[in-house]
């Protein structure tokens, strides 16, 4: 029960989870940091300067965003690699992503994507807009 | 397969001890002569008579007890709705008093967002998930039966507020100041507050059975990859309960502090701001929209390729779907408030997930279209709620995303056009997948079909009769007819259209009620169903309709994600069990479940599997009947309900009460751990617990410290919201908060957190009596840490009523200091039991647990001292 094989596989499994996890969360930590920076910095008068062109607020948040990017982009590209790995391993159809291994990783995979996307949509609206201006 | 499986309790002689309080037995022949089937009949039932009626706990009873009691809230729902609709009927009508009509809004909204949909879901999911998942019971029963208590008794809590003649009246998300202190003096409001806060507490114990049952309690080779996205979308809704009931149950109590003592959360007089309540509000009120829908759409993906005699296309990319909408739905909170007024950066963060959101609900909907258009669809009764939810989710879709854009919105924003949005959703999203699910289960609940033609004719009385209804409320909404207005005047030509939805309303009511006589016709005269009617593919057709008590004697295998469709034996049949190959082939874990079918027969045994793979872990006894949930559920309304008329001495009697249930409930019930349980594991090479499971504690005790972290995060961000309003911190010259004190109380909780992990390690070692000592130095200091702490709070100069600071300077150290008396009641319980000499070096799932508590208390505690005492000093 305790050998050291089957705590690889624990491990092993609770990477699957983790990987599963990465891109939901790498967006949500980005999501709630820089939602409470934005609102602290426009009720305040912190972060007010401008740097090239952009409102400190806004280059602050960008950073943020490159930051969750690059978490979220990374899983999308190490679990594409992991998914075609085990797309071509021979198994066919829809059999294929009940492979635990190759379901995981195309989940991973399309959460990543999927929420990069959403980091990407949120720092593009920063771009055009006058970050404090009320609405 | 008979020769291996040793059969050591036909050898055990008499009815077991934890049994003697089944009076009645199934059969009058002595135990020893009853067939292995009477046997497991008779260990799974729930007790006769009266008081076994409070004590049952078994899965589809439960379940069946929640559904009905959602469908008794949702006719009372529809039953404010409909005289509503008959004050609208025509101009200038008399029929309702505006008061009247505030209160019926109220209440509608209230019980059909509260009391009816979650419950109705969760209560399916007790009922139907054991059998879907191919195990025997939910992993806590008696949480099921506090959960079920608890729901039905605040329900109705709410609902006396009509006798009271005290019925709120501030629409279902209860605006502050609106609801406050000022504008809402009276009950009414509490009833709000406080039956629908209790409501939510049952809501959320069920969301962490399902949540264990579905992650630990699956058949044997049910990984995730194979896992019925029923189950899936039960999952994804029962986390998203967690983390939105949470936040609302501290709204609900802030909220009522304000109320009743005098904080000053919401009131911007003192540095508060009405606008927090907004935030926590739809921080639980948008992610509600969703795990409504969430769970319907698990329903539709269980109906859809059964009906269409195909597999569901794209099962991948609809998890992928689920998953991305209960994290996205967490996103969009703000996009309730856009009126408000927000800076425009932080709008991109909502606006952003909003537009997100449409990519998961799009990839449901086209596998779903898929599927059918490449199946061959049977247009039987429950297929046929889902086409109509197709077409009418479609179509809350499309006025959703005009709603969505943001001129849009401020143009009908509180207009019936929003009125009709959201009841697209709601009735076409949510309710028409639940009576899918109903037609399509009913076997499950009963043993027979509901009636086909009965069936039709409700169908089609509650589609037409909702479209009717609520599509001229699309142009009633335009032409200018605000929302919550008791009457309009007869030139805005708005009469026709009223009078059309009223007579939809009352077609669709007509639907129902045909529903409710084809429920009660069919259960005497419906055609028996047999155990797969409709060809189904999952595991609940593996099992007799009505299923028996423990749902499985033997648990089947599962090697596909259509067990039912492609584990098929040589001959053609149906194989859940694996037996069609040559006894030589026998794998480990089909041996295993061989000799579960006829061996624990003393106690309610339930396989333990892994979280991913589904892989058997571990044998453990389900707790059985007992009258203590029932107690706690009674006792905690009463809790709430004392409140509700200030009847403080009741409240602490109910408190009293709830403690001492909660005692009971956990009350060790010790079965000896005899050689039949040490010959098993070995020949098994399993673990077998007959005193529960350490995992299952483990796994729970995890959940309940994440929920009180979710609280505990409800507590900070409204802490940070009062900070960003009150630009001096702490504001009106009150100092910053001594150290002296609180840093003792600091080093003596991590000085007990040392002590707790010297214990439980001693404890592994066998090591009992250095286990004590551990447990009684961990009890000292952490009175000591609570000692000081209150005579912090004592010497404090100002009063919760001051001002927001001070308020919620209270609040969190009052969280953290009830925090930590809990944990010390556990610790002397535990206590109390390990002087007893009741644990030993493998038996001790308590002692672990209780320190797993105390680490969160601790890890808690120092988040809130480092925000509380440290962070004003920095900044
Ligand atoms: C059974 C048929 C139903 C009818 C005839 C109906 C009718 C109505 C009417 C007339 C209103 C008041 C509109 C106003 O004056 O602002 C209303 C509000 C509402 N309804 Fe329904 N409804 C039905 C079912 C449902 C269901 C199933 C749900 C949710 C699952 C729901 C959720 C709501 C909510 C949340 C409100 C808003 C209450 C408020 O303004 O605070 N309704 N409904
Ligand atoms: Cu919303």
């Amino acid at each position: 029960m305790t050998t050291t094989s089957a705590d690889a596989n624990d491990r092993a499994k609770r990477a699957l989870v983790l990987s599963v996890l990465i891109g939901p969360l790498g967006w949500g930590v980005f999501f709630l940091v820089g939602y409470l920076i934005a609102e602290a910095a426009c009720q305040t008068r912190i972060l007010h300067n401008s740097v090239a062109g952009l409102n400190l607020v806004v280059v602050v948040v960008l950073g943020l965003a490159l930051l969750a990017l690059l978490v979220t982009g990374g899983g999308a590209i190490w679990n594409y690699r992991r998914w075609r790995e085990r797309a071509w391993n021979g198994i066919r159809g829809d059999r294929k992503t009940e492979d635990l291994a190759t379901f995981f990783a195309l989940v991973s995979m399309a959460l990543n994507v999927l929420f990069a996307l959403a980091i990407v949509l949120t720092a593009l609206g920063m771009l055009f807009l006058e970050p404090c201006q009320w609405t | 397969m008979t020769s291996t499986a040793s059969q050591p309790t036909d050898a055990a002689p008499s009815v077991p001890e934890h049994m003697s309080n089944l009076k009645v037995r199934a059969s009058d022949r002595p135990w020893d002569q009853l067939t292995t089937a009477e046997k497991l009949e008779q260990v799974w039932a729930d007790p006769p008579g009266v008081i076994g009626w409070f004590k049952a706990l078994q899965n589809d009873r439960i379940g069946v007890r929640i559904m009905s009691t959602a469908f008794l809230f949702f006719v009372a729902g529809g039953i404010n709705a409909l005289l509503m609709r008959v004050q609208l009927a025509e101009a200038e009508s008399t029929f309702l008093t505006a008061q009247r009509y505030n209160e019926l809004f109220t209440m509608h909204g209230s019980t059909m967002m509260y009391l009816f949909a979650v419950p109705m879901m969760e209560g399916f999911a007790i009922l139907i998930l054991p059998l879907i998942l191919g195990n025997r019971e939910m992993p806590f029963p008696r949480l099921g039966v506090f959960s079920w208590f608890t729901f039905l008794l605040g329900g109705l809590l709410f609902y006396s507020s009509f006798i009271a003649g005290a019925v709120p009246d501030t629409g279902w998300f209860a605006y502050a100041p609106l609801s406050g202190p000022e504008y809402s003096p009276g009950i009414a409001m509490d009833y709000w507050l406080l039956a629908l806060g209790v409501a939510e507490v049952a809501a959320i114990a069920a969301g962490v059975e399902i949540i264990l049952a579905i992650l630990r309690m699956r058949a044997p080779g049910m990984s995730l990859s194979r896992m019925p996205i029923y189950a899936w979308a039960m999952l994804v809704m029962a986390f998203s309960i967690l983390f939105a009931f949470t936040p609302l149950i501290v709204g609900s109590l802030l909220l009522e502090l304000d109320r009743r003592i005098g904080t000053q959360f919401f009131n911007p007089q003192a540095g508060g701001s009405p606008v927090l309540w907004q935030h926590i509000f739809w921080i639980f009120g948008h992610p509600e929209v969703y795990l409504q829908f969430i769970p319907a759409t698990g329903i539709v993906s269980m109906v859809v390729p059964i009906f269409s005699r195909r597999s569901l296309a794209g099962y991948t990319w609809v998890v992928i779907a689920l998953v991305a909408t209960g994290f996205l739905s967490f996103g969009l909170w703000v996009h309730h408030m856009f009126t408000v007024g927000l800076p425009q950066i932080s709008m991109t963060f909502f606006a952003a997930a909003g537009m997100m959101i449409g990519i998961p609900a799009g990839i449901q909907i086209f596998a779903w279209i898929t599927t059918i258009f490449t199946g061959r669809p049977v247009f039987k009764v429950p297929f046929l709620f889902v086409i109509g939810f197709l077409i009418t989710f479609v179509l809350g879709g499309i006025t959703g995303i005009m709603v969505s854009a943001v001129p849009f919105d401020w143009q009908v924003h509180d207009s019936y056009f929003v009125v009709a949005h959201f009841h697209y959703v709601l009735i076409g999203g949510v309710t028409f997948p639940i009576f899918a699910g109903i037609y399509h289960w009913a076997p499950k609940f009963t043993g027979r079909l509901l009636d086909e033609r009965l069936g039709k004719l409700h169908f089609w009385l509650y589609f037409i009769g909702f479209n009717v209804a609520f599509f001229p409320m699309h142009i009633s909404g335009f032409l200018g007819m605000p929302r919550r207005v008791y009457t309009y005047q007869e030139e805005m030509g708005l009469d026709i259209y009223n009078l059309i939805s009223t007579i939809g309303a009352f077609v669709l009511a007509l639907g129902v009620a045909v529903f409710i006589s084809n429920w009660f016709y069919s259960r005497r005269n419906g055609r028996p169903a047999g155990d797969n009617p409709w060809n189904g593919d999952t595991l609940e057709w593996a099992t007799t309709s009505p299923p028996a008590n423990y749902g499985f004697a033997r648990l089947p295998i599962v090697h596909s994600r259509y067990p039912l469709w492609e584990q098929v034996s040589s001959s053609g049949e149906v194989d859940i069990f694996e037996e069609d190959h040559e006894p030589g082939d026998t794998t480990n874990t089909e041996r295993l479940l061989q000799a579960m079918s006829e061996w624990p027969l003393r106690w309610r045994a339930a396989l333990i599997t892994g979280a991913v793979d589904g892989e058997p872990v571990e044998i453990f006894r389900v707790s059985g009947p007992s009258i203590w949930p029932a107690v706690a559920g009674v006792a905690l309304v009463t809790v709430f309900g004392s409140e509700v008329f200030a009847l403080h001495w009741l409240t602490i009697l109910g408190l009293l009460v709830f403690a001492a249930a909660l005692v009971g409930w956990h009350w060790p019930n010790q079965l000896p751990y005899t050689d039949e349980e040490r010959e098993f594991e070995e020949k098994y090479n399993i673990p077998v617990r007959p005193n529960g499971s350490l995992t299952i504690g483990r796994w729970g005790m995890a959940l309940a410290i994440l929920l009180l972290g979710i609280a505990l995060s409800s507590f900070l961000f409204s802490y940070f919201y009062i900070r960003l309003e009150n630009p001096i911190w702490p504001p009106e010259n009150l100092p910053l908060p001594e150290l002296v004190r609180p840093a003792i109380a600091t080093a003596l909780m991590l000085l007990a957190g040392a002590v707790t992990w010297w214990s439980v390690n001693n404890v592994h070692k066998g090591n009992l009596g250095r286990m004590r000592l551990g447990l009684m130095l961990v009890f000292l200091l952490g009175a000591g840490a609570l000692g000081i702490m209150i005579w912090e709070y004592l010497q404090l100069p100002f009063t919760w009523q001051l001002n927001a600071y001070a308020s919620i300077f209270w609040a969190i150290g009052g969280y953290m200091l009830l925090l930590l008396l809990v944990a010390l009641g556990m610790n002397l319980f535990v206590q109390v039991w390990a002087w007893q000499g009741l644990y030993t070096e493998l038996d001790n799932a308590a002692v672990q647990n209780s320190a797993l508590f105390v680490y969160g208390v601790i890890a808690f505690w120092i988040i809130s001292f480092g925000i509380l005492y440290l962070a004003p000093r920095f900044t």
